[in-house]
């Protein structure tokens, strides 16, 4: 379903020294640096895996996810979704995926919210009935209803999440990433939210893959990790296996903190793995 | 198509939902207008004939240039900029469309009131002025196509200045510059008839005078009627052109942006 193959992001970051003589020398000479965000990574993702991404801030999450969707061009490396290169297949990939970025937000700012689910059913040219279904749906597990009329603008970042979340979902895609798709949803809706992921990726073997900073949620959803280090995958396998690596007892929590603390062990792990 | 189309429903409410700004923007544009006309008017006080145009053809001119201006008047290249350094281009290219269709026609939607109130507006002052006597029904229809093609070859200009953002950061940069063009080239200040010879020849050879100056010829009779068609079928050359040259430079463009944010 999702193949990946030492797949690399360099940024070109411009390099300025602080204050106005720094920017002024930037101008007249302008020097860039490339910051390697993901380092050669690959992995592979089957129908109906829900999968995590987990990662310290900056670790390459949110970078890797941009390629997956086709929005980005990876600096080397392959991708294939469903068979195809989501770059090259931007809109064709598009119409099989669906996809939050928690921080932005894909409704209309200025036009009720309830315009932009409009919108949604003629992109992905829904039937009336399969639109009213959904939103039904939906809007009993989400809440929209409460807020349906208003502009994006006027909702609570919660709301508002809720709301990306349910415009991702409309067109029932196969493949789904989530990048922190809860940031800022109180815990019962959040709660609700991970039962409602769970019951889509079982009932329709929808593949999942998502980053959150919250493990409790992962745990309840995701089967499998995939932990990121500066770029570099330091662990890919089963939940269970993770904690078969530790004490019994310790919370995925602690075992992640564990993890970065001395990540080498890990990386090592991962090497006698490959052998 | 229906995908699209409902971008003009979104795109429209939009605009709707900047009133103020329109009504503020239509009121500038009005006192150019206004302005224009009177400055016209003092120079034909002096002089009968301008390099070939009387101030009976110049005061249709005004008018009809002010209405074809004022399409899309506003823009997109600030507010694509804008969505690429705050990284919500990214919600626009998760969307299964072309990128530039969508654009255009969520354009068109946000350009649909803006271009109603104006031809109202417009309208009426050019018929307080002018009266009826100069309006033709075939130059009408002519006249229609050849602005709604003239919208064509503005957005294709605008989507490649808008491009531009994606290499800079200085998008206000860009959507000056490329207004100064449009506006200049385009014949909406001063009919390119009016320039001087090596000008003249130049904008012969651009896109901009399709913007302004070819519906307004057809218009207000300039043009002969064989002119008109073959000028019509120039814009649509250009609208081609240039399409091409955005397809191309999309490409290069969309693989170099860094998405932000995340
Ligand atoms: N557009 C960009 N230009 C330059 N550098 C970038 C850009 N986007 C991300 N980076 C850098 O790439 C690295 C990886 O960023 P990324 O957003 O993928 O992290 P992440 O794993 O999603 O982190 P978080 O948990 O904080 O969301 C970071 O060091 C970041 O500074
Ligand atoms: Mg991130």
């Amino acid at each position: 379903m999702i193949e990946v193959q030492d797949l690399k992001k360099e940024y070109k970051i411009a390099k300025k020294s602080a204050g106005i003589a720094g920017s002024l020398k930037h101008l007249i000479m302008p020097k860039y640096e490339t910051l390697e965000a993901v380092k050669g990574i690959s992995f592979h993702i089957n129908e109906g895996e829900s999968v995590a991404f987990l990662g310290a801030n900056g670790a390459g999450k949110s970078t890797t996810i941009k390629m997956l969707t086709g929005i980005m061009k990876p600096s080397a490396g392959n991708i294939r979704v469903m068979g195809r290169d989501p770059f090259a297949n931007r809109i064709e990939n598009a119409r099989k995926t669906g996809v939050v970025f928690g921080q932005k937000t894909q409704l209309w700012w200025d036009i009720p919210v309830v315009e932009s689910f409009n919108l949604l059913k003629n992109i992905y040219a829904l039937s009336e009935e399969q639109y009213v279904r959904n939103m039904e749906r939906f809007s009993a597990i989400l809440g929209l209803n409460d807020f349906l009329s208003q502009p994006a603008r006027k909702l609570s970042l919660g709301q508002r999440v809720r709301a990306d979340l349910a415009a991702s979902l409309l067109h029932e895609p196969p493949v789904l990433f989530l990048d922190e798709p809860t940031i800022g949803v109180d815990v019962t809706a959040k709660q609700k939210i991970y039962a409602f992921l769970k019951e889509v990726n079982q009932e329709k073997k929808t593949t999942i893959l998502l980053t959150s900073h919250d493990m409790k949620d992962l745990e309840s959803l995701c089967h499998r990790l995939i932990i990121l280090e500066r770029g570099k995958i330091l662990f890919d396998d089963s939940i269970e296996k993770l904690f078969d690596r530790y004490d019994g007892g310790m919370t995925l929590e602690q075992i992640i903190i564990e993890l970065f603390e001395h990540g080498t062990d890990a990386v090592s792990y991962v090497e006698e793995q490959e052998i | 198509m229906k995908k699209y189309l409902a971008y003009i429903r979104c795109g429209f409410l939009e605009g709707c939902a900047y009133r103020s700004t329109f009504i503020t923007g239509m009121l500038a544009n009005f006192i150019q207008a206004v302005v224009l006309y009177y400055v016209w008017k003092s120079i034909f006080a002096y002089q009968e004939i301008v390099n070939g145009y009387t101030w009976e053809i110049m005061r249709q001119y005004v008018f009809v240039a002010f209405l074809c201006n004022s399409v899309f008047s506003m823009g997109f290249e600030m507010n694509i900029a804008e969505r690429i350094v705050k990284g919500d281009i990214i919600l626009d290219l998760l969307k299964p469309l072309s990128y530039r269709g969508m654009l255009f026609f969520r354009m068109l939607g946000t350009a649909g009131m803006e271009f109603a109130v104006t031809f109202l507006l417009i309208g009426s002052i050019y018929l307080a002025v002018n009266g009826t006597r100069y309006l033709s029904g075939i130059r009408a229809i002519l006249f229609l196509i050849s602005l709604f093609l003239g919208m064509g070859v503005k957005f294709c200009i605008q989507y490649l200045f808008s491009l531009l953002c994606f290499y800079t950061d200085n998008s206000y940069g860009v959507t000056k510059a490329r207004e100064i063009l449009t506006n200049f080239f385009s014949g909406a200040l001063i009919p390119l008839s009016m320039f001087p010879g090596v000008l003249r020849e130049l904008v012969r050879y651009l896109p901009f005078q399709g913007i302004v100056y070819t519906p307004c010829c057809v218009f207000i009779g300039t043009f002969s009627i064989e002119e008109c068609v073959s000028q019509i079928l120039l814009q649509i050359v250009w609208i081609l052109l240039l399409s091409l040259a955005g397809t191309l430079f999309g490409k290069k463009a969309f693989g170099v942006i860094s998405m932000y944010g995340g």
